[in-house]
């Protein structure tokens, strides 16, 4: 007969390799989002999921997902070396040589520098919701989710750091 | 609807098919997607999920299969190990208790300092600070050596501690030096409460307070938002000459020597970072005096004319 009382938490490889699979993009986005690069995302994902192993036997895999989130803003918090947040652009390559001029490929790049500055400048909590909705693609809710905010307030976030970056980015007034 | 409440709408997806294409055709439309569309070239970078994971795994699930070697030694040995280990932790959490701040490195940085809690530290030559990452979230305290710029997030209370005293702020800027004899604080913004000697005093916007040789002073200054010094300029307000030449010999790391001037007199004014002829003609002529550069060692006389 089966044992129905069979512990179910995190120290099975197995779940704990489910969980990875699950959860540690997401978290690598947001980290990034929030701290940029240079604070090494890929590192404090290590470092989450490294203590949620070692803590396995008190975490219900539901709860993985707040714990590694709590853990890896701690680890921010927490750091020694911790650099300003910057956040890198790629332009794409322009497809056709003879319809973009200089001016133009010039235009785009100063357009991008003031984005990037006022993307910098928003609160974190402000400029993770906007990227992880207008990058990733991400619904309202699974942002509410994640962040442990109301669905309204992701709604607010999203429409206040948008109307702060245009009125930053944008040269002419609104 | 207003245009706030159409893109709210937008940007949830709510809007009906014809509201939509409506909407999208505007010009108001067209800036919000230029927008929209730049925000994809910082897309964060791809992540490589199984490779990740094979460098977790080998580092600690199956690390914890080689702990079956601990179940091999005898017992004895096992409780000797486990008796020694406790001994060391209980010590070291022991000492980090008692000591608070001590025992933590200074922190010594030409650039910008980040703190935990985002809160920025500028300092000027010749100083330095130190913090304990244990203590901080129950209040951050900041033990500085010198003088430095700060720009305080808000949150809980923040205090900077000196020598000769100690600056409590709410998420603020101020700066405070805190040189033999010479300790100011000034606010830039927000307000700061400093406890120092026998006053405790609370300081708004352009406003600073300052112990010269033990005498007390509170004073304005003009409409700024930072200091002077971070912008390569040095610069006093009824300040001691004396203080003043010391100033220079930090930011220029040379030794000032002076000959039958009067130290104590008054100095307003300013002097270069970058320049040190500049600098020692800033100071000497407006008070009359003369200087010498001797070029065996960097020694400057200052002689009354």
């Amino acid at each position: 007969m089966k044992n129905k009382a069979e512990v179910r938490n995190v120290c099975s490889e197995k779940v704990f390799n489910g969980l990875f699979e699950t959860l540690s993009e997401d978290l690598h986005d947001f980290l990034h989002y929030k701290y940029g690069e240079a604070n090494n995302p890929q590192d404090i994902v290590q470092a989450a999921f490294e203590k949620l192993w070692r803590n396995c036997k008190d975490v219900l895999p539901e709860k993985a997902k707040s714990f590694i989130y709590t853990v890896a803003n701690n680890e921010m918090l927490n750091s020694l070396s911790r650099k300003k947040t910057v956040l890198n652009y790629t332009l794409q390559k322009p497809k056709n040589y003879t319809t973009e001029t200089p001016e133009f490929l010039l235009e785009e790049k100063e357009y991008h520098d003031r984005l990037q500055k006022a993307l910098e400048e928003l609160s974190e909590e402000q400029r993770v919701t906007l990227l992880l909705n207008r990058i990733e693609g991400k619904k309202h809710q699974d942002i509410a989710n994640m962040l442990g905010i109301s669905r309204k307030a992701v709604e607010k976030r999203i429409y206040t750091a948008l109307h702060i970056l245009r009125q930053k980015v944008d040269l002419k007034k609104i | 609807m207003t245009t706030e409440d159409k893109i709210k709408q937008w940007l949830a997806g709510e809007l009906s098919d014809a509201e939509r294409k409506d909407f999208e055709s505007s010009k108001e439309f067209s800036d919000i997607d230029r927008l929209l569309i730049a925000l994809k070239n910082f897309k964060a970078p791809e992540y490589d999920v199984d490779g990740q994971y094979s460098k977790l795994s080998e580092k600690v699930v199956h690390k914890s299969k080689t702990t079956s070697l601990y179940y091999r030694i005898s017992p004895v040995l096992r409780i000797a190990a486990i008796l020694i280990v406790a001994l060391t932790i209980g010590y070291f959490t022991f000492n980090q208790f008692n000591s608070g701040l001590k025992g933590q490195e200074w922190i010594v940085a030409q650039d910008e300092i980040l703190l935990p809690d985002s809160s920025v530290v500028l300092l000027n030559a010749d100083s330095k600070i130190r913090i304990s990452h244990k203590q901080w979230e129950k209040e951050r305290n900041v033990e500085l050596m010198g003088e430095a710029f700060f720009k305080v997030e808000k949150g809980s209370t923040f205090n900077v501690k000196s020598t000769q005293g100690t600056v409590t702020v709410l998420g603020t800027e101020f700066g405070v030096k805190d040189w033999k004899d010479y300790y100011e604080v000034t606010c830039y913004s927000g307000k700061v409460e400093v406890n120092a000697s026998r006053t405790t005093i609370i300081l708004e916007p352009h406003s600073a307070f300052r112990i010269i040789n033990g005498k007390e002073e509170r004073f304005e200054v003009s409409e700024k938002h930072e200091p002077e010094w971070l912008k390569g300029e040095s610069s006093f307000s009824s300040v001691p000459l004396f203080l003043v030449l010391k100033e220079l010999e930090r930011q220029y790391q040379v030794k000032v020597e002076s000959n039958k001037i009067e130290l104590n007199q008054l100095f307003t004014g300013s002097f270069t970072h970058t320049d040190l002829n500049l600098a020692l003609e800033s100071i000497t002529i407006p008070v009359d005096l003369n200087y010498e550069i001797k070029e065996n060692e960097i020694v400057i006389f200052l002689e009354s004319e």
